[in-house]
């Protein structure tokens, strides 16, 4: 099962949420091996809250074109047929700009002087370790590079890969990236729910729905709402749930001591009983809304 | 003349969109301004800057790959070369067997199924991938943009738009103030590469000081004079002081601090940037303080 913590709007306490929701659900017995998995490649915060012991680390590489001056004839096709500009030929030379090749394969098919062959290019890489018993995965992008897909793609495969060689499946936390663009798209592959962390404020409301019109409307996934920072703002995302019969799991208090908490690097849920309850509570109707029943107190 | 500055952060959620909202009616008391706001796929700058909307624009970002069942053979080269598996067999009932469609979401028009299809079944179509919407403002013309949700190419939408209105300045100096999206990526990046000089917010907590170091390190990649600017600044004294000696070090001038405050909130709510809602705000006046050691950098540039 496939739990992706996501918001649109950046800031909203989409990594809070995630890394407190897989602490209380560390807790409880299980039915299936539990996962956290960073996919805000471009910024991934997780760690900072968990601590994870590091045990392996890949680097995560797209391919390339790298062409032989001496066999290029200079004619030109490749930049003309590549639709990212990230060719451009002169009579002497031929630039390439890797932060721009989107890896599709095209220049070395129109190639007929066969001047073009593949190599690696680093994109990022992705650690795991351990925190307890939970898995930990988290990729972070090269500085420079401009596309996180294909770390984030890379991220869900080995989840998926390591799910399915264990004999009671996986439970996955994944926080998402900000944004509403390819790189959520990329992260909701595979999802089996969707919590939408949304703030109460204009900002959030406006975030909010573009967010939701993706993930429910047009990716067709269920949705469920924690309102963050309840209380700062207005009530149009909570009128908007309630017009829209979308379930809201939690409301966690707009609270200048919370906030200091989080700056802090510290886990809501160990230095406050009542938040760990609410915190339990949404696990147990994410659990609940999954089909697990019984298994867990 | 154009003195093109980002409004970056890194982490999401620092204040990039309040600050610069806020700096809007400091700068233009003084200068030309002009307003981009590059956060295209979840723009928000035009919820506190009273704009009047002049023209809207379609954005083709790109062309995705159809498939023409009268001519495709189902041979299924198509699906196998796709370096994005955006291309979907499934069984079809009637004369073929397999029905091959292009899924547009995952298809990133590269063309190369439309090169090598041998009964050249392929053709590439236009996209429409958002608006862009150029306004005018009491603080001077405003350009700002809407991605469709789940759409690719929000660095070539950010591009157009500054280029816009790059190209839209006329004689006389104007300041144009980008602001950005988070994260460091592709739409970052075009936000970035044309700018005189980036400012960073960030705040102090272990999250936005990592996520400042990345944006840092990424302004420093492609060359661009940084400043910070540290938000919600009495949230944390220890990170403060964190954030205060990472910018020493590195030598990143720091522009000022703005203290954690509700009334960030409330100018929200009233749809007005904070200097104008509660101009004698302890806010207000730390933002005037910025602006003010900004102007000054700005001259001796």
């Amino acid at each position: 099962m496939n739990i992706v913590v996501a918001s649109g709007k950046g800031g909203t306490g989409k990594t809070s949420v995630a890394v407190n929701l897989t602490a209380v659900a560390a807790q409880f017995t299980l039915p299936a091996f539990l996962y956290f998995v960073d996919c805000d490649v471009e910024a991934p915060n997780a760690a900072l809250f968990f601590h994870p012991q590091f045990t392996s680390s890949a680097t995560v590489e797209n391919r390339v074109p790298s062409i032989d001056e001496h066999i290029c004839t200079h004619c030109g096709v490749c930049a003309h047929a590549c639709q990212f500009h990230a060719l451009s030929v002169t009579p002497q030379n031929v630039l390439f700009f890797p932060e721009l090749c989107h890896s599709c394969g095209v220049c070395s098919a129109v190639c007929q002087a066969g001047a073009i062959h593949e190599i690696a290019h680093p994109l990022g890489v992705i650690e795991t370790g351990n925190i307890g018993n939970v898995l930990f995965m988290q990729g972070e992008m090269q500085i420079g590079n401009s596309s996180p897909v294909a770390i984030i793609n890379q991220l869900l495969k080995e989840l998926s890969e390591h799910s399915q060689n264990t004999a009671e499946g996986g439970i996955a936390i994944i926080d998402a990236p900000p944004g509403v663009s390819c790189a959520l798209v990329a992260s909701l592959q595979g999802a089996d729910l969707v919590l939408l962390v949304a703030e109460p404020t204009p900002f959030g409301f406006h975030d909010f729905q573009l967010t939701f019109q993706l993930v429910h409307e047009e990716m067709q996934l269920p949705v469920a709402v924690i309102i963050n920072k309840y209380g700062m703002g207005d009530s149009q995302v909570e009128d908007f749930c309630q017009a829209n019969n979308i379930p809201i799991f939690q409301r966690i208090p707009f609270s200048r001591s919370i906030a200091e908490s989080y700056a802090r690097g510290e886990l809501l849920v160990e230095t406050n009983a009542h938040y760990n309850n609410d915190f339990k509570k949404t696990c147990q109707y994410i659990l609940a809304a999954n089909g697990f029943q019984g298994a867990y107190d | 003349m154009i003195t093109q500055i980002a409004i970056l952060s890194g982490k999401g959620g620092s204040g990039k969109t309040s600050f610069s909202a806020a700096l809007a009616p400091l700068i233009t008391s003084r200068h030309n301004l002009m307003l981009v706001d590059a956060d295209v796929d979840a723009s928000n700058l035009h919820l506190v800057i009273s704009h009047s909307v002049q023209t809207r624009t379609a954005f083709w970002g790109g062309k995705k790959a159809v498939i023409d069942q009268n001519l495709c053979t189902q041979c299924g080269l198509c699906e196998n070369l796709c370096h994005f598996h955006a291309i979907q067999s499934q069984s079809g009932e009637g004369k073929s067997s397999t029905l091959f469609t292009v899924n547009p979401m995952q298809c990133e028009g590269c063309t190369l199924c439309a090169l090598q299809c041998p009964t050249q079944a392929i053709h590439m179509e236009p996209h429409q991938d958002g608006w862009w919407y150029f306004s005018q403002t009491k603080f001077g013309d405003f350009f700002h943009a809407h991605l469709f949700p789940g759409h690719e190419k929000s660095g070539k939408l950010v591009s157009t738009i500054i280029d816009q209105a790059r190209s839209s300045v006329g004689g006389d100096h104007t300041i144009l103030l980008v602001d950005g999206p988070p994260g460091i990526g592709c739409p970052v990046i075009a936000a970035s590469t044309q700018s005189d000089i980036a400012i960073i917010v960030t705040e102090p907590t272990l999250s936005g000081i990592h996520d400042m170091q990345r944006i840092l390190d990424t302004t420093r990649h492609f060359h661009i004079p940084s400043f910070v600017v540290l938000n919600k600044a009495d949230l944390d004294e220890g990170n403060a002081a964190r954030v205060l000696d990472i910018c020493n070090r590195s030598s990143i001038p720091v522009l000022g601090n703005i203290p954690f405050d509700e009334t960030f909130t409330e100018a929200m709510l009233h749809a007005q940037p904070i200097t104008q809602y509660a101009a004698d705000s302890p806010s207000s006046k730390a933002v005037r303080n910025i602006w003010h050691n900004l102007e000054q950098t700005l001259k001796s540039r």
